[in-house]
């Protein structure tokens, strides 16, 4: 056991050396509870004396950890004197956008759903059966389908980038009309589709609305 | 001091320092759990001179005593062990007619000592007494494994750390020989011009300094402690976290590893159930006090099987933190 005039700020604090400044904040405050004038834990536990002593070794401590510079700097003597590890110093990770809903039921929700390769970022209009849908005049639900699994990507990855409900995408590629919506928000989601899909949203939502506004039965025979 | 007895028998002083903290009604309480439980437990009333425990338990007249032993009347201490109403429950009484029983001379505290950690039951629960005397202090380290109970009043905390200190210091004087303890008390009050040496915790650091294979022993002996805190008689305002934060004190200041067995709300229906001389546990067994001594006993049994090291709680607010800065 160290006395505690010994101890680093650190183990004064009962804190981690990778602790983040929230933990050093609220160890702090623990510290408080149980060394204050007024706590009823250290009571008659220290000498008067003994106590301011603690009081201003924990308020140094507690002002150097706070802030990010004094921190570094007080680190960087603790790893020359070999009491810390450099790998054990606390660094500031950059917050993701953390995916909430784990539609594909991996259990792995932490990674990001969109696949940002090459493959799918470069435009696909190279690849020859979209060439080939591309070529026609109007374009059907199936149609976006068969680029969407030639292009490997799930409804789920679109469904998670679009926010537009899974039911109403399948509504879009199964052509089924009654489920559609207005024409006007039809045409914006085929264009969020499109652009998942790296396809020019302006071309393929006129060209589907075409289809999807002709009489019933054209749609529905051409094959 | 107790080898391989100690295997068999469990014994748990239970002190606190303050009078008028609960340590009776709690011995009382847990040996009843216990016993309910189907160990064989007995309690022993060692608050000599001032023996109540029989009362809580249910016995009014208790036959022999304790000081049978001690003035040799029985030889045997097994003798003095009486059956209480609860079965599996065994009980030693200290009341006694001899005054003067408060007042024992150390071989008879020897022979006494030696007797009780020679009884064969699971569970030995000693009642103390108030206070820091010898006695006290020599039947809390009857094992390494006492129970502390507090309330949480100033008051009674700190006539808590000054039992903790008191046992703290009378384990220092009975690892070291007696000269080597006059001479590390000598060079205490050297160092410090005569007015931090009551420190105990000084004493070891100065003996660590002077001697270090010594000091390190001392403080393996020390580290060998598990003693126990209850927090008793705890009003639903004051802070939940006061027994978590003691235990963290003593074992960051004096090195000491207590752990927290829990709170025990307090409750006017003990009063009454004491008065009454009726069980409360059996009277009132719907209420939260009732169930907080459930839970302490619970806990209590847990801990002897596996000895978990208690974490702080204060950990948890780390715990949930890392988890959303990794997610």
């Amino acid at each position: 056991m160290k006395p505690f005039e010994e101890q680093n700020y650190y183990e004064m604090l009962d804190l981690p050396t990778s602790a983040s400044p929230f933990d050093v904040r609220h160890a702090y405050k623990t510290a408080l509870q149980i060394y204050g004038d007024d706590s009823p834990v250290s009571y008659s536990f220290f000498s008067r004396d003994t106590r301011t002593g603690i009081l201003a070794n924990l308020e140094k401590a507690f002002l150097t950890l706070i802030n990010d510079q004094s921190r570094m700097e007080y680190d960087r003597s603790l790893i020359t004197a070999g009491f810390m590890d450099e790998s054990e110093q606390y660094r500031t990770m950059p917050k993701k956008p953390i995916p909430i809903f784990d539609l594909e039921e991996t259990g792995n929700i932490t990674r990001m759903v969109f696949p940002h390769t090459e493959k799918t970022l470069c435009p696909p209009v190279g690849h020859p059966v979209v060439r080939e849908i591309m070529s026609k005049d109007s374009l059907t639900g199936r149609d976006l389908k068969r680029i969407r699994l030639e292009l490997g990507i799930t409804l789920e990855q679109i469904v998670e980038i679009t926010k537009i409900r899974k039911g109403l995408l399948s509504a879009i590629e199964e052509d089924r009309r009654e489920e559609l919506p207005s024409m006007f928000h039809l045409k914006s989601f085929v264009r969020a589709y499109a652009d998942c899909l790296r396809l020019n949203a302006d071309e393929v939502s006129a060209r589907y609305l075409k289809q999807a506004s002709a009489p019933c039965d054209a749609g529905a025979t051409e094959p | 001091m107790n080898g391989e007895e100690n295997s068999i028998t469990n014994i748990w002083p239970i002190g606190g320092g303050k009078g008028g903290s609960g340590k009776t009604f709690l011995t009382g309480s847990l040996g009843l759990l216990l016993a309910r439980q189907g160990l064989r437990t007995l309690v022993i009333d060692a608050d000599l001179g001032a023996a109540n425990l029989h009362t809580v338990i249910g016995v009014a007249y208790p036959g022999r005593t304790l000081s049978d032993f001690v003035n040799r009347k029985i030889e045997n201490l097994e003798d003095a062990v009486m059956k209480t109403p609860v079965p599996n429950l065994f009980f030693i009484s200290g009341a006694g007619d001899n005054l003067d029983v408060a007042n024992l001379i150390h071989s008879q505290k020897r022979r006494l000592l030696r007797a009780i950690s020679k009884l064969p039951y699971e569970h030995i629960l000693l009642d103390l007494g108030a206070g820091t005397s010898f006695n006290t202090i020599d039947f809390f380290l009857i094992s390494n494994t006492g129970i502390f109970v507090t309330t949480p009043e100033p008051t009674s905390i700190e006539n808590v750390y000054r039992l903790i200190r008191s046992v703290y210091l009378r384990k220092i004087r009975q690892v070291l020989r007696e000269e080597a303890f006059r001479e590390l008390l000598k060079k205490a009050v050297m160092r410090s011009n005569g007015t931090s040496a009551k420190n105990p915790e000084d004493m070891l650091r100065i003996l660590k300094a002077c001697d270090p294979i010594q000091g390190e022993l001392l403080e393996e002996s020390l580290r060998s402690f598990r003693f126990k805190l209850v927090l008793n008689q705890l009003r639903k305002q004051d802070n939940h976290q006061l027994g978590t934060l003691i235990c963290r004190i003593c074992e960051k200041h004096l090195g000491l590893r207590v752990q927290f067995l829990g709170n025990i709300l307090h409750d006017d229906r003990v009063h009454d159930a004491v008065c009454r001389k009726v069980n409360f546990l059996d009277k009132y067994p719907y209420t939260q006090t009732a169930t907080d001594l459930r839970e302490f006993c619970h806990r209590f049994l847990a801990e002897r099987e596996d000895n978990p090291p208690a974490g702080p709680p204060i950990e948890r607010a780390g715990e949930t933190i890392q988890i959303t800065a990794n997610g």
